[in-house]
């Protein structure tokens, strides 16, 4: 596993993704709290994963109706770890037995429902007495998901086998119980039909050594009943993991089916993917009428930068990939028309909204560190760097010398280093090099046109209406893109320093 | 039954959801509690119980007095806290956890499969008492009894319960007639009708629905036909304006206290024919002098929501020692009042 922050979480969109899931019970809740990304060590049970999820993103829309009602059953599966935990130690009180029977009865209907698969093929009755069986049909739906039959666990918590809800100490647990609460009854009965003060208060009395002897006897059955259930605990612990991997899962393929997003193909160490979308900030373009550019982007082990001096264009491209990358990595499908990816060893996001909480450095310090640790980390291992706009809190001359650096450090590396920044001359440094488009395939005639036609204060709108914030590779050198001049023009700057500008640049 | 007149369970008839409010600590509601169980185990209802809050301890905790324990019959659900179950001596079956949480654990709905005693401490907020009240119904109860504690007279409100029984004693106050006269007073909150058109009901329904939070106030006429004061202008202000007087419905959102009223009371503005609507009695905490004030300018005051108010228990005997005279408390409070008053201990 390779440890995310909820900082980092939240910076990649991947927290916003997290939020969208619904989980249907407490384990399917924590799982999804504690999702990250896989360590490359564990390329078989992130592959074996995967496979779950594409059969279940397969199946979902087809038996939409099996997986709403397991989603019910699912609901209903409360917090039992705490009592399975106290009951390995400790006589569990009425109110644990309560709580675990009611697990166990849902543990029951899951298991029986899940056996049954879409078709409600195996009937209920008979899936008793085929469990190997049935639990070889399963296997083959969802391989690895296996519930473990614990009827018997129940059956401990319901003498009566009347598989109702309530629970308390029957008296078929015990004769002496029977015994005394019918003695008791008798006396309360007379109770009820006496009014005189003193013969009352006798008779409750005498009430009161029998509801004493009978919770000696519900207490001795407490012992009994917790000590017969005590060889079920790690198979009741077990299935409670189940439970939340199986509600993880759903929860993953119905994000995967919202946003249409594929299984993602593990490499050794090529990157590609294709058209890739960013749930989170579409989400929020959609939401201002504007569209999301999709991003194609690949890369082998070495440096890539991405360039553009436009607002915006770089950070999305970078988060975009970042995001997809993590989420192939922790288990999820991801966004984009094809991808593919190696898996690593270390995942690293250098960002400046990070730098803010940062023991209180300054930003530039903050960074510093930042990217010291991401240089430790890499030396660790196989490492995804990504580096938003390093060192752009400090000069421009100095900056410039440390992201080159940067890249030439990194190219090295058995790492793929991915740096968005405006500095001149860095790109002829790095292995892959992608520019933002911008304004590349506009006409500026018709622009100015369109803005001299308009209200004053609309030319930043249309502007960014006609910015193309998608990425393109570029192949050996390409004259700077003069994004910021076109646009100072665009916005009708003052001639006489348009003219100064242009001279100078 | 011993005495006919003194029957609490015909009170009770066609009612779903009875509350037990209390005056005030050591009224004996308890006692009464007790005796309605009695008496609708009798005549086999079968009963959802809780409280609001905390009650039913053996000995006050306020006072150290000993106090009655709550006796139940087999079959009566009843709605507690988990930490309170050590102290209920009935067989009890669990049936449910209610997700609602209080200092003294999860509040947890149970069977009694025997009669016995039990300790209730219910949930102590208004939409979470109905909610458990609903589950009881839910489950087949004729009846939920709702044990309310000292002075929530909030308990009242008709989102809790349809009806109530107010518990008055002698712990109240040192005087007997300070102790009838306000009983008399509370009573008479208790018993306010709805007295305005269906029409401008129907309309203060639809307005609390898409209120603005800061906007407390509308002015309607019978017909429904309602307006807005302007934003952030006091009660008298609105009252003020030249086209109020087409408006003499006047809805209170939330509680009305007598700081709302007192500028009204000493001012030149007229109250004649105004009618001040609020959702409840709860909702009507106004000093006796402050509502009477306000009557004598001509002004009614009446509620949204109507509760009945089933009778009014006496308890002579005070936690504090002070005791009254049995018989003579009795009298005078039922002269006092057009409700039964009843004597139950």
């Amino acid at each position: 596993m390779i440890t995310l922050t909820f900082e980092e979480k939240q910076s990649l969109g991947f927290q916003f993704l997290l939020e969208e899931m619904q989980p249907n019970c407490i384990y399917g809740q924590e799982l999804i709290k504690n999702a990250a990304p896989y360590g490359r060590e564990q390329k078989e049970e992130l592959e074996a994963e995967l496979d779950r999820l594409e059969r279940l993103t397969k199946q979902y829309e087809k038996e939409r109706a099996f997986w709403n009602g397991l989603e019910l059953v699912l609901m209903q599966m409360k917090e039992v770890r705490g009592s399975l935990k106290r009951g390995a130690e400790l006589v569990l009180t009425d109110l644990e037995l309560f709580e675990l029977k009611h697990f166990l009865l849902q543990s029951e209907k899951l298991c029986r429902f899940w056996n049954a698969g879409p078709g409600g093929k195996a009937e209920s009755s008979e899936a008793a007495g085929k469990d190997s069986a049935a639990q070889n049909a399963q296997a083959a739906e969802l391989p690895g998901i296996t519930l473990l039959d614990t009827s018997k666990a129940l059956d401990i918590l319901d003498p009566q086998k009347r598989r109702l809800p309530g629970f308390y100490i029957a008296d078929e647990y015990a004769e002496d119980l029977k015994a005394v609460r019918e003695r008791k009854r008798h006396l309360e009965v007379v109770l009820r039909q006496e009014h005189a003060p003193d013969a009352k208060d006798a008779l409750l009395h005498k009430r009161q050594e029998q509801v004493d002897q009978e919770e000696e006897i519900q207490q001795r059955i407490r012992e009994e009943i917790t000590t017969q259930l005590r060889p079920w605990l790690p198979a009741i612990w077990k299935n409670c993991e189940t439970v939340g991997r199986l509600d993880f899962l759903l929860q993953k393929a119905k994000l995967a089916l919202h946003y249409e997003g594929i299984r993602p193909v593990l490499t050794e160490r090529e990157l590609k993917l294709k058209e890739m979308v960013h749930p989170a900030i579409r989400g929020r373009l959609t939401a201002k009428g504007k569209e999301f550019t999709p991003i194609s982007f690949e890369m082998k082990p070495g440096a890539a930068v991405i360039t553009g001096a436009n607002m915006g264009g770089k950070s999305v491209a970078l988060r975009t990939i970042a995001l997809n990358a993590v989420l192939a990595q922790s288990g999820f499908f991801v966004y984009a028309k094809e991808a593919k990816l190696p898996l690593f060893d270390n995942i690293c996001m250098v960002a400046e909204e990070y730098q803010s909480m940062q023991n209180g450095l300054s930003s530039f310090g903050g960074e510093m560190i930042r990217l010291q640790q991401a240089l430790e980390a890499q030396k660790q291992g196989f490492s995804l760097l990504i580096f938003d706009e390093l060192a752009r809190g400090t000069n421009p001359d100095e900056g410039a010398a440390i992201v080159r650096a940067a890249v030439k450090y990194l190219g090295q590396k058995q790492a793929m280093a991915i740096l968005a920044t405006h500095y001149d001359h860095v790109a002829e440094y790095a292995d892959f090099h992608y520019q933002v488009a911008g304004l590349k395939n506009v006409d500026l005639r018709e622009l100015e046109a369109e803005i001299h036609s308009a209200e004053t204060r609309k030319g930043i709108d249309i502007i960014a209406k006609h910015m193309n914030y998608g990425i393109y590779q570029v192949h050996g050198k390409e004259e700077c893109p003069r994004d910021a001049i076109h646009i100072c023009g665009l916005l009708g700057l003052e001639p006489e320093l348009m003219a100064l500008i242009e001279e100078d640049f | 039954m011993k005495n006919e007149n003194n029957c609490l369970r015909k009170l009770l008839e066609g009612y779903r959801v009875i509350s037990l409010a209390g005056m005030c600590k050591n009224a004996g509601k308890t006692t009464v509690l007790n005796r309605l169980l009695e008496e609708l185990g009798e005549g086999r209802v079968s009963l959802g119980l809780t409280s609001i809050g905390r009650d039913g301890e053996t000995v006050d905790v306020a006072t150290g007095t000993k106090k009655p324990r709550i006796y139940i019959r087999e079959g009566t659900l009843f709605a507690t806290a988990a930490g309170l179950l050590q102290n209920c001596d009935v067989t009890g079956e669990i049936l449910d956890l209610t997700g609602i949480h209080t200092p003294l654990g999860q509040v947890v709905t149970l069977r009694a499969k025997s009669d016995g005693f039990i300790d209730l401490a219910g949930p102590s907020m208004n939409r979470q008492l109905s909610q458990v009240s609903k589950w009881f119904q839910g489950q087949g109860v004729e009846k939920v009894l709702i044990d309310g504690a000292i002075s929530r007279k909030s308990l009242c409100t008709r989102q809790v319960a349809d009806a109530v029984i107010l518990c008055t004693g002698a712990s109240y106050h040192r005087s007997m007639d300070t102790v009838i006269a306000d009983t008399a007073y509370i009573s008479r909150l208790l018993e306010l009708k709805r007295s305005i058109s269906p029409k401008a009901a129907a309309r203060i329904g639809e307005w609390r629905e898409e209120r603005q939070p800061e906007t407390k106030l509308l002015f309607l006429e019978e017909t429904g036909n309602s307006r807005e004061p302007k934003p952030g202008q006091k009660l008298i202000d609105a009252l003020r304006e030249p086209e109020q007087k087409e408006y003499p419905i006047v809805w209170l959102e939330g509680a009305l206290i007598d700081a709302m009223l007192k500028p009204l009371l000493f001012s030149n503005v007229s109250c004649k024919g105004l009618t001040f609507v609020v959702e409840d009695s709860s909702k009507l905490l106004l000093k006796e002098d402050t509502y009477e004030k306000l009557l004598r300018k001509g002004a009614t005051i009446t509620v949204l929501e109507e509760i009945a108010l089933l009778a009014v228990t006496v308890n002579p005997f005070s936690a504090y020692g002070n005791h009254f005279d049995k018989g003579e408390f009795l009298e005078k409070m039922k002269q006092a009042l057009t409700l039964p008053v009843l004597d139950v201990v």
